[in-house]
């Protein structure tokens, strides 16, 4: 118990001390150059194989992928639940999601951008600090461990 | 109000509203799932952790790379 305690502890020693220092890479690289290519899909190859792995894992183990609805195999209170059990209030994601990509689709068909504002703008204006490229990018690379993960 | 204007107004409205979502979603016995929920729910299903992942790949090329 405590040794996987440790263990865990040692992996996201490692996950936050080498993001960050990949994170500071990223930060000096420039958008449409080679540099920032690699950063970027270097973690994106990594995650996939990572993912693909887990997958591979999983029918293994079970001898068959978790299917919709099926019980409940990995690890979590919310692997066994029922998608859509919340009832109506559950779509309010779905809405928020809906409405979010609506607008920046607007945004994106018209311009110029300094008008009609897209996410990707807002956020490129913010990438010029380097400390919120580091933050995002670790956030990014956080989703992508978590996304891949049984 | 031009058009600059009108538009980070209703950035500014959504902004708020799914701030709202996210506060809601966290009080207990609101009915409304947390993100978190949203997320692990879709990665049971292979159809759903790899429309996932696929989303997590575009933002990254396209928010670091592109």
């Amino acid at each position: 118990m405590v040794r996987s305690k440790k263990r865990a502890c040692l992996r996201w020693l490692m996950f936050v001390l080498g993001g960050s220092a990949w994170a500071v890479w990223v930060d000096r690289t420039r958008p449409f150059t080679w540099s920032a290519n690699v950063a970027t899909a270097v973690p994106i190859v990594m995650v996939a194989a990572f993912a693909i792995s887990s997958v591979v894992g999983t029918v293994q183990s079970t001898g068959e992928p978790a299917r919709d609805g099926g019980p409940a195999r990995g690890r979590g209170p919310d692997r066994g639940e029922a998608p859509g059990s919340t009832g109506r209030r559950g779509l309010a994601w779905p809405i928020a999601a809906m409405v979010v990509v609506s607008f920046e689709l607007v945004n994106f068909v018209q311009g110029p951008r300094s008008s009609h504002p897209t996410l990707s703008w807002m956020l490129d204006s913010l990438d010029a600090v380097w400390w919120i490229k580091g933050v995002t990018f670790l956030g990014w690379l956080a989703l992508g461990v978590y996304l891949a993960r049984r | 109000m031009n058009a600059r204007e009108l538009t980070w107004v209703v950035w500014a409205l959504i902004g708020s509203g799914v701030t709202a979502v996210v506060l809601i979603s966290v009080v207990p016995g609101s009915g409304v799932p947390t993100l978190g929920s949203v997320i692990s729910r879709w990665k049971v299903h292979w159809a759903g952790r790899v429309t996932m992942i696929v989303a997590w790949m575009w933002l990254g090329w396209h928010l670091f790379a592109r």
